[in-house]
């Protein structure tokens, strides 16, 4: 278990694996703040609570992706850590017309995320582009 | 005052009559060509028939004679243009065929001099001999060239627009064909099949090596050995890959594509223009006059022009028949009227044959290759070319009267269905890594959870939610038809808080239920995202209304700073999803600081079953 302070979001449009992933990481010690299913909810949540990492699934189903929203929150928060979740390695090596994530921001893909340690190293990593 | 008729509604006939006075744009580009067709004839005979032993010379002076022409036509058109000179009547035609037909003759008969092909003796009786070769030149096919150089961009143009709607109309079909409804349901039970396949084989590996009597640590090694290394990956991986494949659009290959189709639909095109306004016999004659008049003055005398110029009246008689059976029509019209055009091409071969058989004294012999093959051939093409450059043909063309080809449908259909298996592998590769990829890849978590916590119950539910995703793979993917209003708004309402969107859907619409609808939905989705991913757009409207039935019409305008292209410079799958859904009837046009996406769509069609 690691012990940190940093708020973290959570973007992910599938109830069960919102649900499965904010416990895990709850019971790896980190706070989540929000999660939610929408990408309005979720800007709406960063601008009024400035959360230090956002944890985003990259596909969020119909409508914009996880790197859409990433791009909209490094806008909003420039000091923002992000964690983006993929079953494919970097999204734009498949389809170069994806746009880049912000700075700074991590991918990780899905089939690693099986190893929380992964998951809540990412996270601590992706938080320290704010420092 | 009555409205002038724009060209592009009635197209006037090419050659127009000399009482009307008509007016022609001076474009030299085919004559630039017919330079070179011209220096190729000359040297064709004059290798094979006058000078076989001086081949390396005719040569050179074939391409020092092309390249003065060459010069002068560009000289003429700077001159033209520098006097702001862009059109002409047939008199100033004719001057501009003189001006460039007797420098070209000069030079040529200069040139024979120069290279021992004439002493200087026998200058001035080759100069009146081909003075008028030269005539012909100047009144027949330098101004033919101009006049087709100067529409040449209205014929291409209809033969584009013919092939869009042709496109349109084929791909119409097709998505409403019995065939392509079983296609559709083919891939889809094809990809749903696999998928059980794939889900079914980690489910079986994942029950049958599960252990109970072995640790909750040994047991979640096993699990994530088998999690981590499933075919399911591969499997939407691959899909994804096929969902990403793209063509390039350069200018040459669109052009090339055009050409394609105009080639595999020549015949239809031909065979309904020559009935519908065959071209007129004497046509056939002068086509046959023009081109035997250089060989009329270089190698006959008076008296063997005089014993062949019956056979122009047969060619007539001949023409006159073609064009009477193409009006009369019937089954095997076109097959007939071929077998006589080639029949005429064949004529001056046939004279050869009987004149060299009973008045061999007055007979000119001609290498057969020429005569016997060459020439019926290129007659039998130019008059097919003539044929389909009918004012009758782009106006049959304008207005939809020329049905698709077998072949045309075919390379239509691929392309449709090409399309259709590229959208479905993208539909299930994002279907599979939403909502069985991660899912697994959260049960994971939910495992390594249970085992750091020794907690056996979470353990065992977590390999029960494994079971739930994996017995039924494809059950969330099921399509309920809704309705548009709400089709639209699943699109949209997502983006909220990323961009402004403002939507406007005609009334009569808004309740229309069917199976186009979500391919509406795709669509608009398809376009927003590229607006906003590539183009940085903030605002974005959208207009949907009705048209004549069963079509609707979309009309998407953004503020996009890297706005797309008009024309995209690759095919990939988003410009595969708008052909296939709006059937190609799509445009991007910008104003000012406006993008604006327009798409026709036949919504209110029923689907064949």
């Amino acid at each position: 278990m690691v012990a940190t302070k940093l708020n973290v979001m959570l973007v992910e449009d599938d109830d069960f694996t919102r649900a499965t992933v904010k416990s895990a990481l709850q019971g790896q010690g980190l706070n989540i703040v929000y999660d939610t299913a929408l990408v309005k909810e979720g800007i709406e949540f960063a601008k009024k609570n400035r959360p230090d990492v956002a944890v985003l699934d990259y596909n969020l189903g119909k409508g914009p992706n996880g790197i859409d929203l990433a791009n909209q929150l490094r806008k909003m928060q420039p000091e923002i850590g992000i964690v983006l979740l993929t079953a494919f390695l970097n999204p734009a090596e498949l389809d170069t017309k994806i746009a880049q994530l912000p700075t700074g921001s991590r991918y990780l893909v899905k089939h690693s995320v099986s190893n929380i340690k992964v998951l809540v190293k990412e996270i601590l990593e992706s938080s320290k582009y704010s420092i | 005052m009555a409205p002038r008729k724009s060209s592009c509604q009635v197209m006037r006939t090419i050659f127009p009559s000399i009482r009307d006075k008509p007016v022609f744009a001076l474009d030299f580009s085919i004559t630039y060509v017919g330079i070179i067709f011209l220096g190729l004839s000359i040297a064709g005979t004059e290798l094979f028939k006058l000078y076989p032993e001086n081949k390396l010379e005719i040569l050179l002076i074939r391409v020092i004679h092309t390249i003065f022409m060459f010069a002068l036509v560009y000289l003429t058109q700077s001159i033209l243009r520098a006097r702001k000179v862009s059109s002409t009547g047939y008199f100033g035609l004719a001057v501009i065929g003189l001006w460039l037909a007797i420098p070209s003759l000069l030079v040529r008969v200069l040139l024979m001099e120069e290279f021992n092909f004439i002493a200087d003796s026998q200058v001035a009786p080759y100069l009146t001999e081909q003075f008028l070769i030269s005539l012909g030149l100047a009144f027949f096919w330098i101004p033919v060239s101009i006049i087709l150089g100067g529409q040449r961009n209205q014929i291409i143009e209809a033969f584009k627009e013919y092939e869009k709607r042709l496109v349109i109309s084929a791909r119409k079909n097709i998505r409403n064909s019995q065939d392509f409804y079983e296609l559709k349901q083919d891939v889809d039970q094809t990809f749903r099949n696999e998928l059980i396949m794939h889900a079914s084989q980690l489910l079986n590996s994942l029950t049958f090596s599960d252990d109970k009597k072995l640790s909750l640590k040994e047991r979640n090694e096993t699990m994530q050995r088998y999690l981590k290394g499933n075919t399911l990956r591969d499997f939407s991986q691959r899909l994804n890959q096929k969902s990403e494949g793209v063509e390039s659009n350069s200018k040459f290959e669109q052009d090339m594509r055009s050409l394609n189709l105009i080639r595999k639909q020549f015949n239809i095109l031909y065979n309904f223009t020559a009935r519908k306004a065959p071209v007129p016999a004497w046509v056939y004659t002068l086509l046959t006059f023009a081109l035997l008049l250089p060989n009329y003055i270089n190698f006959f005398s008076l008296r063997q022009v005089l014993i062949t110029l019956p056979a122009l009246l047969v060619i007539q008689l001949i023409a006159i028949q073609i064009n009477k059976t193409l009006r009369h029509g019937g089954k095997y019209a076109i097959l007939q009227t071929n077998f006589l055009t080639l029949l005429i091409g064949l004529l001056p071969f046939i004279e050869m044959i009987l004149f060299s058989t009973f008045v061999p004294d007055l007979t000119e012999k001609f290498p057969i290759a020429i005569i016997g093959v060459f020439y019926p051939l290129t007659f039998y093409v130019y008059m097919r070319f003539i044929q389909i450059i009918q004012p009758a043909a782009i106006n049959a063309i304008k207005g939809d009267e020329i049905y698709a080809s077998t072949s045309l449908k075919e390379t239509i259909s691929n392309i449709v269905k090409g399309e259709f298996k590229q959208s479905m592998s993208h539909q299930w590769a994002t279907f599979i890594h939403g909502k069985i990829l991660t899912r697994l890849a959260a049960t994971s978590l939910k495992l390594e959870q249970a085992v750091t916590n020794n907690d056996n119950k979470s353990f065992e539910v977590g390999l029960a939610d494994i079971a739930l995703v994996l017995s039924e793979p494809t059950r969330e993917f099921e399509q309920k038809a809704v309705d548009l209003k709400t089709e639209i708004s699943s699109r949209l309402d997502p983006w909220e808080g990323l961009i402004s969107i403002k939507i406007k859907i005609d009334h009569a619409l808004a309740d229309i239920s069917n199976e186009r609808v979500k391919d509406l939905g795709e669509v608009i989705e398809e376009i927003i995202s590229n607006s906003v991913r590539h183009g940085g757009s903030q605002n974005i409207s959208i207009n949907i209304t009705s048209t004549i039935h069963p079509d609707i019409h979309v009309q998407i305008e953004d503020d996009a700073v890297n706005p797309l292209p008009s024309v995209p410079s690759r095919i990939g799958l988003g410009t595969k999803i708008l052909n296939l859904v709006s059937d190609g009837r799509w445009s991007i046009s910008h104003v000012d600081a406006k993008t604006t996406v327009k798409l026709t769509m036949s919504l209110l069609e029923s689907e064949v079953k």
